[in-house]
């Protein structure tokens, strides 16, 4: 009994010395393990943040550029319905002739395009690399070309290829590195010539996106890699290569697409729809692009960035 | 008492060839300064303190390496403010009609050159070429004639066209009806009494079924008032403006004339041609293609 007892004891005392290093390393391993996820999760968190931060950023951006294109329609709008526009083929409808005074309307007509392509757009002048007025053939009448001389006889036929009666914008097909801005210019309600304006891609790259305050390019808000603009159903897009990997990986399930209809103040009254997608180039490539494409009309804007 | 009357009056004479020396070209750079005459007008003198003359004139006066001063005048002074005499057209003649002080030593505003104005003054090579044309109210029911070819077949068409109505334009300049013999075709020519920018408003305004504006005028008053105006067509062939000099004057007109083969030649001309009158070239490109 008293062995028993003593055993009792011994094994009693055994089991509370043992125990205590179990204790501790199943402490420390727990400790280690939280530690681990807890530094896990608020990578993943900040992580998240950061993407979070950088999607919201490009959407701002894709937003400007939406912004920015309504602008420059707005642009070829108001000069479509000038004065001196109006005045030439009023002018010309009574009868005035080249020889005598029409042409004086020209030079008025040419003085506004002057003005509008060295008039500072967001801080950058001569946005307008070129800007015609085309009568309802396609004629040229006049033009203004910028310090860079710039002339697409496609482009100007391309102007009156669709007749629609609101402003327009799409890619000049003979040089995909513009945008092709075009009004009609009305009488009666009939369409007797265009206002057409060209601006490169570049330049809305570089005015909208490289705006920031960073020493570095990458660390300005605001960097984009890229800025694709395509139209829907057409084989015209300003940077190709990329566009097709883009829609190859949506093809392969790559992409997830997250659709936002935006109804807030600043995108009021562009009846665009942003799409977020997170894509990455197959197994072999692990850049992931950050895409961010806004829709105008039949114009998709996507502003990419790569994501290390 | 004859001998003092000699001499009274040689001493007389030797100082006025001594006062007209000072202003020559000599007398121009003994003085350090180059007084442009400019009647504020169309694109040529703005009358804020640029224009296609004033620009001109400011370069003649850096190729003669004197200072630039722009003295304002008006049409019935200008002739009076450069040669000293106050002067009346008559037809093609002129006539003499007192003495003015001079007050300059070039009228440069888009002067045309007419006859009348060659008995008074030289001028230099021509620097802008111009025509009268008849202009009127987009709602007056006058159509612009077809152009021909033929500026004389023009000019006859335009002619028809203002038979019993009237015809706004200025006295002494080169949008005198008389110049363009209105009178025979049975036009009503009026004289207008403003300045030669206000014939364009004038015309808008009602003071008259039609009115003559030269080329540059008419560029400039169809930017101004878009829509409002319409060209029927020529009243002239096609005339040019210069500089005018006195004529007693001839080293600074020859000077000018140097000058300015330099600046056309070497395109500053073009350029400043252009920067105020975009089109022109496009309206007479033979004019500025050298």
């Amino acid at each position: 009994m008293e062995t028993v007892r003593k055993t009792h004891r011994y094994f009693a005392f055994d089991w509370s010395w043992r125990g205590i290093p179990i204790l501790a390393i199943i402490l420390v391993f727990g400790m280690t393990c939280y530690l681990l996820g807890y530094t896990f999760i608020s990578q993943k968190r900040l992580q998240d943040a950061a993407l979070i931060r950088l999607e919201e950023n490009l959407e701002d951006r894709a937003l400007e550029v939406g912004f920015f294109i309504k602008e420059r329609k707005n642009d070829l709008l108001e000069l479509a319905a000038s004065d001196v526009v109006e005045a030439y083929f009023t002018n010309k409808a009574l009868g005035m002739s080249k020889e005598y005074g029409l042409k004086g309307s020209l030079s008025q007509i040419y003085k506004q395009f002057q003005h509008r392509s060295t008039t500072n757009i967001h801080g950058i002048a001569g946005m307008y690399v070129q800007m015609l007025l085309l009568d309802a053939d396609g004629e040229t009448l006049v033009g203004y070309q910028g310090a860079t001389p710039f002339f697409t006889q496609k482009g100007a036929r391309q102007v009156i290829e669709k007749t629609e009666l609101e402003p327009m914008v799409q890619l000049d097909r003979s040089n995909p590195s513009c945008l092709l801005f075009t009004a009609a210019v009305l009488q009666q309600e009939k369409v007797v010539g265009y206002v057409a304006g060209w601006i490169p891609i570049h330049a809305i790259h570089r005015q909208i996106f490289s705006t920031g305050q960073g020493s570095t390019d990458k660390e300005q808000e605001g960097y984009a890699d890229h800025l694709i603009l395509s139209i829907e159903n057409s084989e015209w897009c300003s940077d190709r290569v990329l566009d097709k990997t883009l829609e190859d990986n949506l093809q392969r399930g790559l992409a997830a697409t997250v659709w936002h209809d935006h109804k807030d103040e600043t995108s009021k009254g562009f009846g665009q729809q942003t799409t977020h997608l997170f894509l990455n180039n197959g197994e072999d490539d692990k850049k992931e692009y950050l895409v961010i494409a806004s829709r105008l009309g039949g114009m998709a804007i996507r502003v990419v960035q790569f994501v290390e | 008492m004859k001998k003092i009357w000699v001499v009274l009056l040689v001493v007389l004479a030797l100082a006025a060839s001594a006062l007209a020396e000072q202003n020559d070209l000599e007398g121009i750079r003994k003085r350090g300064v180059l007084r442009h005459l400019g009647v504020p007008y169309a694109n040529f003198v703005t009358g804020t303190g640029d224009g296609l003359s004033v620009e001109l004139m400011q370069l003649f006066a850096e190729h003669l390496g004197v200072k630039y001063q722009f003295v304002q005048t008006s049409w019935a002074d200008s002739i009076a403010d450069l040669t000293g005499k106050l002067v009346v057209s008559v037809g093609d003649d002129v006539k003499v009609t007192g003495t003015a002080p001079i007050k300059g030593d070039v009228i440069c505003n888009g002067l045309t050159i007419l006859p009348w104005r060659e008995k008074v003054l030289k001028f230099s090579t021509p620097t802008f070429p111009t025509q009268v044309w008849l202009v009127v109210r987009t709602d007056s029911g006058i159509r612009p004639i077809t152009p021909s070819g033929d500026i004389e077949l023009d000019i006859a068409a335009v002619k028809a066209v203002i038979a019993n109505k009237s015809v706004l334009g200025k006295l002494d300049t080169c949008l005198d009806p008389a110049l363009y013999s209105l009178d025979a075709v049975g036009a009503h020519p009026l004289l207008f009494d403003g300045s030669l920018n206000d014939i364009a408003p004038a015309v808008i305004n009602g003071a008259a079924e039609t009115g003559l504006l030269d080329v540059p005028d008419a560029l400039v008053a169809m930017g101004k008032w878009p829509g409002m105006t319409l060209v029927v067509g020529p009243i002239s062939p096609q005339q040019f403006m210069a500089e005018g000099f006195r004529r007693d004057d001839d080293s600074l007109r020859l000077e000018y004339n140097r000058f300015f083969a330099r600046i056309k030649a070497d395109g500053t001309y073009a350029k400043l041609a252009k920067k105020y009158y975009p089109v022109v070239f496009d309206y007479y490109p033979e004019f500025f293609t050298n």
